[in-house]
């Protein structure tokens, strides 16, 4: 153990020299951001879920009571007839679909096949068309890892580049200075990274992770307040926006999911932080 | 020439099902077999499944409910104080009841029933991953002071119910009377109704979505809205059944149109969390415009 003289001089020059950043056993605090993109979509059902839903969607059509036209649509109106000619429509298609044409005179009473697929979605009348746009977008196609538009039904995380060779991509993180909360520096320094482009709202101001890890012994030399780094996540979401790069703290950033942000950070860092990330 | 009880099991698609149709389903014969268990298509009680993903539920399974187990954690120190607090505050009658467990004469014997009108608030167990909030059920209800001196006017009330949750509602009779309004014991005066699972979820999609941001002058539920147990109430008004899309079609065949209330049944164990979890689904809360004890802030 040092002799008290050198152990309090050593202390105030500590003191002068890191005044502002919260400090706890030779470990600077720190606080990172998990900013995430929820998903937009649904996510892809299994091909077991598909085949139950259709299943069931045929148990209800035949043990629903029949439906109360009268109720919902009055004798004689606009609104009756085209529900009628509706009706008509999908009886002709479902028999065309297996090859029974429908013949001129009457309308056939044969047997629908039971392979008949009653989906969900289908497209009506000819006035209210609804498009619906594609599960895969053109940065799926491209595999653009910056755009929010890619992976709709997953998670995305916010990873950033520093500009130097080793543990280069990490989550925005910065010091947290001894007059603000975690939050506030959280916020900052997303910031002051990222720049103030983005809709984010932070989840509470209770951190969901913890991260410590020693500095390399080559930075230790030159800077001896610092032994490492205790790294506070506090969660966030983006609701609009996007990330500025300042080529100053952070020279690269991406939006990835859980399972592609092991090709990016470190195995080290990866195994720390996995478990506040989500499987959707 | 089919017999009646086989064309009842024609349905409108005219074909026949892969089960062969053994089982009746008119009254139960000494000759004929049991009923089937309500699972099977076969039985008068089967009610089927989910016929789809449900948008609100996804929801709640991918982003809300990380978001409300990080927002209502308590730290080991807070916890304990808050179980503590609510088991003081919420004793059982008798002091044998806290040693239930470990008292011999007790155990396997039922427990002596509360009396009193004192609410006791049971008391939340240890937080875990079981914990976090959810939406149990709704119950939306509907009390027709018009069926006092005419019962047909239950009808609508009961057709509105249905058309809006999908699920048959039942009479709720009075359980006192009261001479001003010339009201007896046991007459039919309501309908209630209570969804759980896919219909509760597409109820929630409706009223988020298509009835709430349509409703004339309402700014939220009131934040004092509550039974300090976690599950809030709302009413609505005669005006808000017409903006449902099921009932917005044939709005004439309703003759009598009356408000109804809401009442999200959520796992939350204080108002706080059961109005967290309703803001995660994009419900509004606001402060009451009255000052006084509990005019602005709702604190269990």
């Amino acid at each position: 153990s040092q002799p008290i003289s050198q152990k309090s001089q050593s202390d105030i020059l500590n003191l002068l020299k890191s005044d502002k950043n919260e400090v706890h056993d030779g470990y600077r605090i720190v606080a990172g951001v998990v900013l995430s993109r929820n998903p937009i979509i649904f996510r892809d059902p299994h091909p077991f879920e598909r085949e139950y839903y259709l299943y069931q969607q045929r148990l209800e059509h035949i043990h629903a009571s029949p439906f109360p036209v009268d109720f919902y649509f009055k004798k004689g109106s606009v609104a009756e007839k085209k529900w009628k000619e509706k009706k008509e429509r999908e009886k002709a298609d479902a028999l065309l679909a297996f090859g029974l044409r429908k013949t001129k005179n009457k309308t056939s009473s044969e047997k629908i096949g039971e392979d008949e697929a009653i989906d969900s979605s289908d497209v009506s009348s000819e006035e209210e068309e609804i498009k619906i746009a594609s599960r895969i977008t053109s940065a799926d196609l491209t595999n653009d890892a910056k755009s929010l538009d890619r992976a709709l039904q997953r998670t995305l995380y916010l990873i950033v580049r520093k500009p130097r060779e080793e543990h280069s991509w990490q989550f925005p993180q910065g010091g947290v200075e001894k007059t603000e909360t975690l939050v506030q520096a959280a916020s900052r320094e997303l910031e002051e990274e990222c720049g103030n482009c983005m809709d984010v709202w932070f989840v509470g101001r209770r951190p969901v992770g913890y991260y410590k890890y020693d500095y390399p012994k080559s930075f230790v030399k030159d800077n001896a307040e610092y032994k490492g780094a205790k790294v506070f996540f506090m969660a966030a979401h983006i609701f609009a926006g996007q990330v500025k790069v300042d080529n100053k703290e952070i020279v690269d950033f991406a939006w990835v999911t859980k399972q592609e942000m092991k090709n990016y950070v470190h195995t080290e860092y990866y195994e720390a932080v996995k478990d506040m990330l989500s499987e959707h | 020439m089919l017999s009646r009880s086989k064309l009842f099991l024609y349905n409108r698609y005219q074909f026949l099902s892969a089960v062969p149709r053994i089982f009746n389903k008119t009254f139960l014969h000494t000759y004929q077999k049991s009923s089937p268990p309500a699972n099977l298509p076969d039985s008068y009680l089967f009610y089927p499944g989910r016929t789809s993903m449900l948008r609100m539920e996804e929801f709640y399974h991918s982003t809300l409910s990380t978001d409300l187990m990080i927002l209502s954690y308590k730290d080991p120190e807070s916890e304990r104080k808050f179980i503590e607090k609510r088991q003081k505050e919420h004793l059982p009658i008798k002091k044998s009841v806290l040693t239930r467990d470990t008292n011999p004469f007790a155990i396997n014997r039922p427990s002596p029933k509360s009396r009193g009108n004192k609410k006791r608030l049971p008391v939340p167990p240890k937080q875990c991953h079981k914990t976090i909030p959810k939406l149990l059920k709704i119950d939306v209800h509907c009390m027709i002071k018009e069926a006092i001196h005419s019962k047909q006017h239950l009808l609508s009330g009961i057709m509105a119910l249905q058309c809006i949750t999908s699920e048959r509602p039942t009479v709720v009779y009075s359980k006192t009377g009261v001479a001003q309004w010339k009201l007896r014991k046991d007459m039919p005066i309501g309908c209630k109704v209570s969804i759980s699972g896919p219909p509760m979820y597409t109820f929630l999609d409706k009223l988020v979505e298509i009835v709430l941001p349509r409703m004339k002058e309402w700014h939220g539920i009131p934040i004092t809205s509550g039974d300090q147990n976690g599950n809030i109430a709302m009413g609505f008004p005669a005006s808000a059944l017409s903006l449902f899309p099921d009932i917005e079609g044939n709005y004439d065949m309703f003759p009598l149109m009356t408000g109804f209330d809401v009442i999200f049944n959520t796992t939350a164990y204080t108002d706080y969390e059961g109005r967290m979890l309703l803001s995660g689904f994009q419900i509004p809360f606001t402060p009451r415009k009255k000052m006084g004890r509990k005019g602005r802030t709702n604190r269990n």
